[in-house]
């Protein structure tokens, strides 16, 4: 009974059914090759990327490169020539008695070498994640680890485009350059590595 | 008896006259004064056209020699000599001699002037005199005409210096003239002097001084008499001369002429004015500005009498002419024609006197006319007068006179001759129908005898005489009831009296029997009938009478004889009635012993009829019964059959699950797979950022692998949003894979359900086909059982049929005798009914 009254006046489409499944099946073995013509059109535009003449020749000199990355909700950068490496730390050993922005000790390629984290450390609001990457800072030989979310890729910023600091921001200023114009940190490499309260000393133990 | 009523009473020959001769005087009178009077005016036109030419030609003749004269008064002092004759005189240093034309003098001027002056008044006989004066009125020169030649006179010419014509040209102006007016001097004569000044010849306002005077005389009456005579329509003039009066006055209005033998006296004022006071008056009138009125200069109307002083009427013109314009307004002659309206018009008149005289002898002649066929008209009326004033004195026979009268008195005549004829006819026959009646009256063998509304007798025949033994004139004029006996005799005033009070008729129109009282007293039996008759306001009651003594004793012998038979009859009936009675009842038995058969044979019949009937159902119960059994076993199958079908259902359904559910497992290890990928990706991105940090490092040696560094992340940033992608999808597969397995799972519950149901319903089929092979068995032996009693029910009706004939033919019999029975009472019923009559 109840399957006569089912559907008799709109029975299933099977037929329908079994199109649009014989479509997918074809789109699906399509998707994993690509045609002759559609990779020349990819390599082609490739190609007219890379081989697109920079609009101005920028006077090097001006130029600072820097690395963008997120400290909770500000956003800051700092020079290449600072950076060693990006990596993600496997482990964090965290030593007692230290300051909160102090995380701990990793072992970065056989060095070991502090993690800060760097929002807590500047008195930013904000919550960095802990399971976050780490830039390793440094000229010659990593110095410290900073804690950063979501890195940007690299980036050239000119010298005149940075703002000085204003006053309000307090000891945070000294490891800042400046400001650019949509509100993101440079901060003072070396200000930074010759900062002494990122070290941790002997003597300081009590 | 009033005017009118008088003059409708004489004969009708006078009416038609004096009727006549009225209308036709008032007729003839009125289209008389009409035609007079328009013939009157169109003659009074003519005649006035005619004057008025008249005066027109007199009046241009006039004034064409006034114009005439005029112009050469102008003309001559233009010519050499006066000149001459004034540049003579002026020659201060050689008196008397011309200095332009020598050896001129003023003599030889004057003698030149004297021919010209000749000359011209040999063509002009109206002129008399040519003169010419001097500043001072002294005559230098004159030309008189003595008889038909002229002289010049140059001595002892009379001074003019008191003239007044002299003083009026005097005051005139080169170019002017003055014509004096036209006076009988004292030797009869009547001069018109045409006066003109002339000048010095010098130039300058020396110029203008007066010298002298040119004047023209001529014969005014010679003028007036040879213009009147001149007038060209007088020549065919059919009038008398004396009737026409042709009259020339001037301003003053003295004639200056007139015609005729009563001529006025000339020279007189103011005698136009007395004869003829409405052209007077129209010609002394002036217009505003003083002068004359130039809209009355001519006229020409009909003087009524009682405008005119001699009471007598005048057709009458004028025309006025201005004789010394433009110089002089202030004067003027008239011409005016005249004559009496009697001599101008006397055709008119005449016409009238003729008109009269025709119209009396028409009129006679139309009286006589009328009298003679108004008398033809009444003569005939006049003899059926006297016809009919014989016939209504009784004289019937008269005969009409045969008079021939004309049209609707014709007529009359002969409708009346027909109608006394008629009339005649008529009266015949209702005298011979009186006649006929009366003696049919007495001829009756009944009596018969009228009253009249009162009771009065008003006949009685010759069959009431013999019946009662009055005579006639005994019972007419008494009341009927004396031949009736007490107690209708005193109360027969009374029935007739309630008869015309209610209209209830008792005795009219029946026969009544009733007594009479003859003469001697006697009473007898009479047969009365009365009938009523209404003519105009009385009722006549007819009363006719027989004597019916002899009827009544026959009647009552045969009543006796009849009493005798009817005894006999009456006896026989009661006998019949006996048999009669014995018979039907015996006949009744049988009828209702043959009434109980018929309704056994009929019940008989239903039990027949009803077990072939309960015989044939039950065959059809037992075939319904065996049809339901196979359709039951039809529907055990397709049951069994369902429940196959479902099963192999469910079993689709559950495969559908399984299938559904590696799907979903599929789907998982895809999700597994994606999230093995994203991580690759994370990792890429990861190195990318450090190969760009260390291409950073590596400065200008390092740019290019920076490149390499960019596009290797964004690579790895589109494989996470690649593998975000598949697994939103995924999770949405997962979802729809559930919902399916879900619905999977209660469609297997519901084909479960639909299983347990058809098993129900083949277990129900199952119990009714059992149930139906059973009823089926026993309908099958019913319809046996049936068929046995129809058999033995149709045994017994055979039976019951043979009873049945056997019951009709005993009724049969008992009917005949019956019927014979009954035919016996009919007969002495038949005899009772005769003598009970």
């Amino acid at each position: 009974m109840m399957i006569n009254e089912g559907s008799p006046r709109e029975s299933f489409d099977w037929q329908g059914i079994k199109q649009r499944l014989s479509r997918a099946q074809e789109s699906l073995r399509s998707a994993e090759n690509l045609s002759d013509a559609q990779i020349k059109s990819l390599m082609a535009e490739r190609a007219r990327q890379l081989a697109r003449v920079p609009e101005r020749v920028i006077d090097t000199s001006e130029l600072i490169e820097v690395i963008r990355f997120r400290l909770g909700s500000e956003e800051a950068a700092i020079e290449t020539r600072f950076v060693l490496a990006l990596m993600q730390p496997q482990s964090i050993t965290p030593i007692p008695d230290t300051d909160d922005f102090f995380l701990g000790l990793t072992n970065l390629r056989g060095e070991i070498t502090a993690i800060i984290d760097l929002g807590c450390f500047l008195g930013l609001s904000g919550q960095t994640q802990r399971d976050a990457q780490v830039l390793v800072l440094g000229t010659e030989k990593p110095e410290c680890a900073i804690l950063v979310d979501e890195l940007e890729h690299v980036t050239t910023i000119r010298k005149q485009e940075i703002r000085e600091p204003s006053g309000g921001l307090g000891s945070v200023v000294d490891l800042l350059i400046g400001c650019t114009a949509d509100a993101v940190m440079i901060l003072d490499g070396d200000a930074l590595l010759r900062c002494d309260r990122i070290y941790i000393d002997q003597n300081d133990q009590p | 008896m009033s005017w009118s009523e008088r003059f409708q009473s004489i004969s009708l020959r006078w009416q038609f006259s004096a009727l006549t001769a009225i209308a036709i005087v008032i007729s003839m009178a009125a289209m008389g004064r009409i035609a007079f009077n328009r013939s009157r005016d169109v003659v009074t036109d003519m005649t006035l056209d005619k004057m008025r030419a008249e005066t027109d030609a007199v009046a241009n003749q006039i004034m064409s020699v006034v114009d005439q004269t005029r112009a050469d008064t102008l003309t001559i002092p233009t010519f050499p000599p006066i000149p001459g004759i004034v540049r003579c005189w002026e020659n201060e240093i050689n008196p008397g001699q011309d200095p332009v034309q020598v050896g001129s003098t003023t003599e030889l001027w004057i003698t030149r002037l004297g021919q010209i002056v000749s000359a011209q008044m040999a063509f002009y006989p109206e002129r008399i005199r040519c003169a010419v004066y001097d500043a001072e009125g002294e005559g230098v020169m004159a030309v008189e005409k003595q008889g038909t030649s002229s002289v010049l006179i140059t001595e002892g010419i009379a001074a003019i210096a008191r003239e007044g014509y002299f003083l009026s040209a005097a005051g005139l102006k080169q170019g002017q003239v003055h014509i004096s007016p036209m006076m009988q001097d004292r030797l009869g004569k009547v001069a018109v002097h045409f006066c003109t000044p002339f000048f010095s010849a010098g130039a300058g306002r020396d110029g203008q001084t007066l010298k002298g005077i040119f004047i023209i005389t001529v014969d005014g009456r010679r003028l007036l008499e040879s213009a009147v005579a001149f007038n060209p329509s007088r020549i065919d003039s059919d009038r008398e001369f004396d009737s026409l009066k042709i009259e020339i006055a001037d301003e003053s209005m003295q004639f200056l002429y007139s015609s005729g033998a009563d001529a006025f006296p000339l020279f007189s004022p103011s005698v136009f004015a007395e004869v003829r006071p409405v052209r007077a008056a129209r010609l002394a009138r002036r217009n505003t500005a003083g002068a004359y009125d130039r809209e009355m200069d001519t006229y020409a109307e009909f003087v009524g009498t009682a405008e005119r002083p001699d009471g007598r009427g005048m057709v009458a013109t004028y025309r006025r002419m201005f004789y010394n314009a433009p110089e002089d307004t202030s004067r003027f002659w008239f011409v005016a024609l005249s004559e009496y309206s009697e001599t101008s018009l006397a055709s008119v008149n005449e016409l009238a006197t003729t008109y009269v005289v025709i119209g009396s002898i028409v009129t006679v002649a139309a009286l006589l006319l009328v009298f003679f066929i108004a008398r033809k008209l009444t003569a005939s009326l006049s003899d059926l007068l006297a016809s009919a004033d014989q016939i209504a004195a009784g004289n019937l026979e008269t005969e009409i006179a045969v008079s021939h009268g004309l049209g609707e008195a014709g007529k009359l005549e002969s409708s009346f001759r027909s109608m006394t004829g008629k009339l005649n006819a008529m009266i015949r026959e209702a005298s011979d129908q009186q006649a006929r009646t009366k003696a049919l009256f007495n001829a009756t063998a009944d009596g018969l005898v009228t009253i009249d509304s009162t009771g009065i007798v008003t006949s009685f025949n010759l069959a009431a005489e013999s019946l009662f033994g009055y005579r006639a004139d005994e019972v007419i004029g008494n009341n009927v009831s004396m031949l009736t006996p007490s107690p209708h005799r005193e109360q027969h005033d009374d029935y007739l009296r309630r008869y015309f009070a209610t209209g209830e008729a008792r005795i009219i129109g029946h026969d009544r029997e009733l007594d009479a009282v003859r003469k001697d007293g006697s009473t007898f039996a009479i047969s009365l009938r009365v009938s009523e008759l209404k003519r105009h306001d009385e009722t006549v009651f007819i009363g006719l009478i027989q004597d019916i003594t002899a009827r009544k004793q026959a009647d009552a012998e045969r009543l006796k004889l009849f009493y005798a038979i009817r005894d006999a009859v009456h006896r026989l009936a009661v006998a019949t009635q006996q048999i009669l009675a014995t018979t039907s009842q015996q006949s009744a038995g049988t009828q209702e012993q043959a009434a109980t058969v018929a309704e056994v044979v009929a019940t008989a019949d239903e039990i027949a009829q009803s077990a072939a009937q309960a015989a044939l159902r039950a065959d059809d119960v037992a075939k319904s019964a065996r049809h339901t059994d196979e359709i039951g076993n039809v529907g055990l199958r397709a049951i069994e059959d369902s429940v196959q079908a479902m099963d192999k259902v469910k079993l689709q359904v559950e495969s559908i699950a399984d299938s559904m559910l590696s799907l979903a497992e599929r789907a998982t290890a895809i999700g597994e797979i994606t999230a093995t990928v994203s991580e690759i990706a994370e990792q890429t991105n990861v190195l990318a950022l450090n190969a760009s940090v260390e291409a950073s490092r590596a400065g200008e040696h390092g740019k290019g692998f920076a490149v390499v560094a960019a596009e290797v992340k964004s690579l790895a940033q589109e494989s996470k949003r690649a593998t975000a992608q598949v697994r939103v999808i995924l999770s949405e597969i997962q979802q729809a894979t559930n919902a399916a397995v879900l619905s999977t799972e209660q469609g297997t519950r519901t084909v479960h359900d639909a299983n347990e149901v058809i098993g129900q319903a083949g277990g129900t089929i199952h119990s009714l086909a059992t149930t139906l092979a059973e009823s089926a068995q026993t309908a099958s032996q019913i319809s046996a059982t049936a068929n046995q009693q129809a058999a033995a029910v149709g045994q017994l009706n055979h039976g019951i049929r043979n009873i049945d004939t056997v019951t009709k033919q005993s009724v049969e019999a008992i009917g005949h005798i019956e019927d014979a029975a009954r035919n016996l009472a009919a007969l002495s019923d038949e005899l009772a009914s005769l003598t009970d009559r």
